[in-house]
């Protein structure tokens, strides 16, 4: 391969690098571009082939994966925000028991207060079928076809039930992921 | 499930040891990263990748235990960046050294077959 064609590959690497690196502020990206420029600049210099040192760190967008994770990891444990836990928590969920167990537990925390909310948004729309009721010694959270049929047990309390339910749930919730995700990402 | 082939073994075992080998090569004077990385291959035995050792400093560097510096000491004026150790840096390895021989001497019986 001829010298003008290798310095185009090794320019082209550093540019798609740069590409996968978007996620991270510009300060960073501009450093850890550099650092892996020299890296490869020594490299060649010590009468290493561009295509052999350009392998040896890998595909750009393998080598920006770490740096990326890293951040995600930092932003969301900064955060502390449940929406940005979970997929950082799930992330692991493939090779980690206990972010399958986090994960698991945190969609079982969240049956309850969802179905509140649900019902206490029905309850907006359909007032006289909407709520918890019993009927024939059942209870039952939801939409009922014959209101006559059973009783309905929270009336206006189901909104603020709702709310205190959902309340309770984020905070169960971030308390859990922070706990696991600090585990699995230590240092950020 | 197969046994992991040696060679993926030895690249997860090195991985694992990889931080604690970073500040161990770092008490002496400050290295930047190529040095790092064949000073740990060579002489602390490990098969670290060249991809793999950056990642690794940016991440110590952000939790405090290394600083960097950009020096320009080539023969060509390209710069390089010299990572050194902190004093949480020092403090860390440390506690990781003690872990590991603490580790290491439990292993060590348990291969000897000392343990009741």
């Amino acid at each position: 391969m001829s010298a003008p064609t290798e310095h185009r590959e090794l320019n082209a690497w550093l540019r798609q690098l740069r590409w996968s690196l978007a996620a991270l502020p510009e300060e960073d990206r501009r450093e850890i571009v550099a650092e892996l420029e020299s890296h490869l600049h020594d490299r060649i210099d010590a009468g290493m082939s561009v295509p052999h040192a350009l392998a040896s760190l890998g595909s750009p967008s393998d080598c920006a994966r770490p740096y990326v994770e890293q951040y995600g990891a930092a932003r969301a444990l900064g955060s502390g925000k449940v929406l940005e836990l979970l997929p950082l928590v799930g992330r692991r969920s493939a090779r980690d028991l206990a972010a399958i167990a986090t994960l698991v537990l945190c969609g079982l925390l969240w049956v309850l207060p969802l179905a509140l909310a649900a019902t206490s948004v029905m309850k907006l729309v359909s007032p006289k079928v909407a709520g918890l009721w019993r009927a024939n010694g059942n209870y039952m959270l939801g939409v009922i076809d014959d209101p006559a049929r059973g009783t309905e047990l929270l009336g206006p309390w189901l909104f603020p039930l709702a709310i205190v339910a959902v309340l309770l749930a984020v905070m169960a919730s971030r308390w859990l992921l922070l706990r696991v995700a600090r585990r699995l990402f230590p240092q950020q | 499930m197969s046994p992991r082939p040696p060679d993926n073994r030895r690249a997860q075992q090195s991985k694992g040891f990889a931080e604690m080998a970073i500040l161990c090569v770092l008490r002496s004077r400050p290295h930047y990263g190529l040095e790092l990385l064949e000073r740990i291959n060579a002489d602390g035995g490990l098969e670290l990748a060249d991809g793999t050792i950056y990642p690794l400093l940016h991440r110590l560097e952000r939790s405090g235990q290394v600083a960097s510096q950009w020096a320009t000491d080539t023969p060509n004026g390209r710069p390089r960046k010299y990572y050194t150790l902190t004093a949480l840096g020092r403090s860390e390895l440390s506690t990781m050294l003690a872990e590991w021989r603490a580790l290491r001497d439990h292993i060590d019986r348990l291969a000897e077959g000392d343990l009741p």
